[in-house]
C-alpha cells in the first residue's frame, strides 16, 4: 500500500480474540485501517460508527449470529464487499458458501484460510 | 464316492445291458426252435420226423403257444405291453384249453392247428402234455400280469415265483429225459413233455426272470446268472439219476448258497424255493430204491428244512452286510462332509492304512496300505516331515502326541492344511504297536479365518476413522478457528525473518496446512452420507471453487482453466467440490515444489441424436505420474503414495465412492513422468437433456 493513499478500512468480526488479534496485525501490517468487534451487534454497531470499505465476519458466533448481521449490513450498504468467514463444517463448504451468499456476502473464506488467500481476494476486491 | 458310482451305476448299466440281451436271446432262441417244429409239421415232411423224431414230439399247438410266449417276452422287453397282453392270450388259451381237455371236456383244441400224422402219436394224438399246458399256461398269465398290472413288488414277486415253477418243471422234464425218468417227463400216464417244450420252457423263464431282474433289482455280484441256473440243472439231474432213497435234496444247498453274491436278501428265499420244488418233484422222479417211500419222504423233508435253514442263514447275512454296508457309508459320508479322514500307522511295517477320505485328501490310491516313508516323500513337504517323524518317535516311545498342524501336497501341487489328532494302538501287554488318528482338513478353514481377519482388520481401521471422523466433526469449528493465526501469522512472519529463521517457520506453516488437511479429510468422512443431490453447473462450481484451490496450492503450479459450458447434472455441490479438491491437491503434490500446470476443463459428450449424454470434469496435472500398477491401487481405500503420516489413503478412495454415487465413473490415465489425468463422467439430468 502507498503511503499517500488513505488506508482502506477492513472490519473484522470474530468472537475468537486470536483471530481478531492476528488478522488485525496482519492487515495492518499490509497497510490497511482495522477495526474489531467480538460479535454480531457490536460488529453492527462498528459498522454504523466507521462505515469500513470492507468487512470479514465470522458466520458462527455467540450473541447474534453471523449471517443476520451480514444481511443487516447489506441492507445498508449494498455494494460493500462483505467476506464471510467459516471454520464450521455443518452441511460442508458448499453449503457455507450457498447461506452467506444468499445472506448476501460477495466472497466466502474457509478457515483456516492462508495469508495469501485472504490477500488476494482483498486485491481482487480493491481492484473492482 | 468314485469307487461306490464306480461300483454302482457303471456296473449296473453294463449288467442291465447284459439282462436285456438275455432276454431277448431267450426269447428269440424258443421263438426259433418252435418255429421250425410249427414248420415242420405244416410241411409233414415225414423224412424230417424219421431223422429227428425227437422234434415231432412236441406237438403244433405247443409249438404256436411257444412262439406267441417268445413274441410276448420280445414285446415286453421293448415297453409294448398292450401288444404283449394281446399275444398272450395264444398260450393262455392253448394251455387252459389243453388242461380242460385233460379233466375230460372235449374241446377241439387238440386239433385246432393240424391234424397229429406223427408215428409216435400216443394216447391223445396231437395233444400237448399237461405240464407243457401248465407251463404255458403260467406263461400267459406272467406275460399277462407284466402288461395289465403296473409295477410293484407284489407283482413282480409273484411273476417271479412262477417263472420259478416254470422253470422248475422244465428243468426236471429236461434231466428225466437225460436220466430215462418217465415220471419227470409226464404226469402218469398221460402225454410226456418233450426237449425242445421243456427247452423253450427254460429259456423262457430265465428270459423273465432276467427281466425281472433288470427292472426291479440292482445286482452287486458280478457272478452271472446263469451259474445258479445251471448248478440248479446239474443238481436236478443227479437228483433224479439217483435213487429216491438217497437224501439228494440237500444238494441243492449250493444253489442256496449263489444268493449271496446278489445284493438283494429275498434271492435266497426264492432259490430255495425252486430247490424245494425240484426236491418234492425229484421225490418222484428218481428210480425206486430199496427202502420204504415214507422215509425217502422224511429224508427230503430234512432235505428242505436244511435248504430254508441256509437260506435264511444267508438271507439274516444280506441283512446283516446291508446293515454294515450302510454303517460303512455314513461313516464315509461323515467324514467326506466334515473333511476328517481317519488312519491307522503299524510300527511293525510302518504300514499307513488310510480311510477312503484320508486316501482321497492325500491323493493316495485308495484301498491299500502305503508305505509310511512313501506316504512322507511324496505327500508331506520337507520341512514338515520332520514334525510327523516326530509324533511317530514319540509314540514309539509310548508318548501320545499334541495336536500337529502340518501342510500335505496334493498330486496336482496345491498345498492343503490338515490337522492330525492321533492315539496310540497297543497290544495286550501295551505296548505301543501303532497310531491310530484322524487327519482334519482346515485349508478352507484357514482360508476363511485369513479372510476374516483381513475383513476385520478394515473394519476396525475404517471403525477407528470414523470415530475420529465423528469427533473432527464435533472439534472442527474450534480446531479451524485455531489454526486461523498460525496460518495467517506466520507467512507474515516469515517475510520479516532471517533466512534460517524463515526456515524454522516454514516447517510451521507445513504442519498447519498438514493439520487444515487432516481436518478436511476426517470430516468428509464424517458426513459421507449426509448429502442432497441439486441440479448443478459443473462449469460454474468448479469455478466458484478455483480461489479456494488456487489458494491451497503453491504459487509455482499454474491453473489453466478449459471449463466450457455444459449442461446441469444433478448431484452434491458440497461433494463434487470436495471431489475437485481433492484431485487438484494430488495434482499439486504430484507435481511438488517445482513449476506446472494443472488443467481443470469440463466438456459435454453427446450422445445419439446428439443429446448431452454425459458430462466430461477432468483434472490434469503434468507431474510425477504413476505406474499402472500404483493407478490399478489408488481407488482402494488405505491406499497411499505419500508417507505414512501425511496422508490417510482415504481420498480417491471417497472421490470414487461419490462418483458412485452419482451414477458416474472416474478413470484415470497416467504413465511415470507424463502427468497424470483424471476424468469424471457425470450423467446429464434428464431435465437438462430433455431441453
Amino acid at each position: 500500500m502507498k503511503e499517500d493513499v488513505v488506508p482502506i478500512l477492513i472490519l473484522v468480526i470474530d468472537d475468537d480474540a486470536a483471530i481478531r488479534l492476528s488478522l488485525s496485525i496482519l492487515l495492518q501490517a499490509k497497510g490497511y485501517d482495522v477495526v474489531v468487534a467480538t460479535d454480531g451487534a457490536d460488529g453492527f454497531a462498528q459498522f454504523l460508527k466507521h462505515r469500513p470499505q470492507i468487512v470479514m465476519s465470522d458466520m458462527i458466533m455467540p450473541g447474534h449470529e453471523g449471517l443476520s448481521t451480514i444481511r443487516k449490513m447489506r441492507e445498508h450498504a449494498p455494494d460493500m464487499p462483505i467476506i464471510a468467514m467459516s471454520g464450521s463444517v455443518e452441511g460442508g463448504p458448499a453449503s457455507f458458501l450457498q447461506k452467506a451468499q444468499a445472506a448476501g456476502a460477495s466472497l466466502c473464506l474457509e478457515k483456516p484460510f492462508e495469508t495469501d488467500e485472504l490477500l488476494g481476494i482483498l486485491a481482487e476486491l480493491e481492484r473492482a | 464316492m468314485d469307487r461306490l458310482e464306480q461300483l454302482g451305476v457303471g456296473y449296473l448299466h453294463r449288467r442291465e445291458r447284459r439282462l436285456r440281451m438275455t432276454a431277448e436271446s431267450c426269447a428269440l432262441a424258443a421263438i426259433l426252435i418252435s418255429a421250425a417244429i410249427f414248420a415242420a409239421w405244416v410241411l409233414h415232411a415225414a423224412r424230417l420226423e424219421a431223422t429227428f423224431p425227437l422234434l415231432f414230439e412236441m406237438k403244433a399247438n405247443s409249438a404256436l403257444g411257444y412262439i406267441a410266449a417268445g413274441g410276448a417276452l420280445l414285446l415286453i422287453v421293448r415297453g409294448r405291453r398292450t401288444a404283449a397282453a394281446r399275444i398272450a392270450m395264444i398260450p393262455l388259451l392253448i394251455g387252459l384249453a389243453t388242461l380242460i381237455e385233460y379233466a375230460g371236456i372235449r374241446l377241439p383244441i387238440d386239433e385246432l392247428m393240424l391234424r397229429d400224422w406223427s408215428s409216435s402219436a400216443g394216447q391223445h394224438p396231437g395233444r400237448a402234455p399237461p405240464n407243457t399246458a401248465a407251463v404255458l399256461a403260467a406263461l400267459g398269465c406272467v406275460f399277462l400280469l407284466l402288461a395289465l398290472i403296473d409295477r410293484s413288488q407284489a407283482r413282480n414277486i409273484a411273476v417271479r415265483i412262477v417263472c420259478f415253477a416254470i422253470a422248475a418243471v422244465a428243468m426236471e422234464a429236461l434231466a428225466g429225459h437225460i436220466a430215462g425218468s418217465s415220471f419227470a417227463i409226464g404226469w402218469g400216464t398221460l402225454q410226456k413233455m418233450s426237449i425242445p417244450s421243456a427247452m423253450c420252457g427254460l429259456m423262457l423263464s430265465i428270459g423273465l426272470l432276467a427281466h425281472g431282474w433288470r427292472t426291479e433289482t440292482g445286482l452287486i455280484s458280478r457272478l452271472p446268472i446263469w451259474i445258479p441256473a445251471l448248478l440248479c440243472f446239474g443238481i436236478a439231474l443227479l437228483d433224479v439219476y439217483t435213487p429216491l432213497d438217497l437224501n439228494v435234496g440237500i444238494c441243492y444247498i449250493p444253489v442256496v448258497l449263489c444268493a449271496l453274491w446278489f445284493e438283494r436278501g429275498n434271492v435266497a428265499i426264492a432259490f430255495a424255493a425252486i430247490s424245494t420244488m425240484l426236491i418234492i418233484l425229484g421225490l418222484f422222479a428218481s428210480p425206486a430204491g430199496h427202502i420204504p417211500f415214507w422215509f425217502a419222504a422224511t429224508n427230503r423233508s430234512f432235505a428242505i428244512i436244511a435248504v430254508w435253514l441256509v437260506a435264511l442263514l444267508v438271507y439274516l447275512q444280506h441283512v446283516a452286510r446291508k446293515k454294515l454296508w450302510r454303517s460303512e457309508h455314513h461313516l464315509e459320508s461323515a467324514q467326506r462332509i466334515a473333511a476328517i479322514g481317519s488312519f491307522e500307522l503299524y510300527f511293525a511295517k510302518m504300514a499307513l492304512h488310510g480311510s477312503g477320505v484320508f486316501d482321497a485328501m492325500h491323493g493316495l490310491e485308495a484301498g491299500r496300505a502305503h508305505d509310511w516313508a512313501i506316504f512322507l516323500r511324496q505327500s508331506i513337504p520337507p520341512d514338515e516331515r520332520n514334525n510327523l517323524e516326530g509324533v511317530v518317535d514319540a509314540a514309539r516311545g509310548g508318548v501320545r502326541s499334541r495336536d500337529l498342524e502340518y501342510s500335505f501336497l496334493r498330486p496336482d501341487g496345491a498345498v492343503r492344511n490338515g490337522v492330525l489328532h492321533c492315539d496310540l494302538l497297543r497290544d495286550a501287554e501295551g505296548a505301543p504297536v501303532g497310531i491310530i488318528g484322524v487327519v482334519h482338513d482346515v485349508t478352507e478353514v484357514r482360508r476363511a479365518q485369513a479372510e476374516q481377519a483381513d475383513i476385520e482388520m478394515q473394519l476396525r481401521h475404517a471403525q477407528k476413522l470414523e470415530a475420529l471422523g465423528m469427533l473432527a466433526g464435533g472439534i472442527a469449528h474450534d480446531l479451524n478457528n485455531t489454526l486461523v493465526p498460525i496460518t495467517t501469522l506466520t507467512p507474515l512472519l516469515i517475510e520479516r525473518a532471517t533466512h534460517y529463521d524463515a526456515e524454522i517457520l516454514q516447517i510451521v506453516m507445513n504442519a498447519a496446512r498438514r493439520a487444515k488437511e487432516l481436518v478436511r479429510e476426517m470430516l468428509v468422512f464424517s458426513r459421507k452420507d449426509q448429502t442432497a443431490h441439486e441440479a448443478i453447473r459443473l462449469d460454474r462450481l468448479v469455478r466458484d471453487s478455483l480461489t479456494i484451490i488456487r489458494a491451497g496450492i503453491p504459487a509455482s503450479i499454474t491453473i489453466v482453466d478449459k471449463l466450457g459450458d455444459v449442461p446441469e447434472i444433478t448431484g452434491s455441490k458440497g461433494q463434487i467440490y470436495q471431489t475437485i479438491l481433492n484431485l487438484a491437491t494430488n495434482a499439486a503434490h504430484a507435481i511438488g515444489d517445482r513449476a506446472g500446470t494443472i488443467t481443470i476443463g469440463a466438456t459435454c459428450e453427446t450422445g445419439r441424436a446428439m443429446q448431452p449424454a454425459e458430462i466430461r470434469l477432468y483434472v490434469e496435472d503434468d507431474g510425477a505420474g504413476m505406474d499402472s500398477e500404483t493407478s490399478a491401487r489408488i481407488f482402494e481405500p488405505f491406499f497411499s503414495t505419500k508417507e505414512a503420516r501425511q496422508g490417510t489413503g482415504l481420498g480417491l478412495s471417497i472421490v470414487s465412492g461419490i462418483m458412485k454415487s452419482h451414477g458416474g465413473s472416474i478413470a484415470v490415465r497416467s504413465a511415470p513422468g507424463r502427468g497424470t489425468r483424471f476424468d469424471l463422467l457425470f450423467p446429464a439430468r434428464a431435465a437438462a437433456v430433455a431441453a
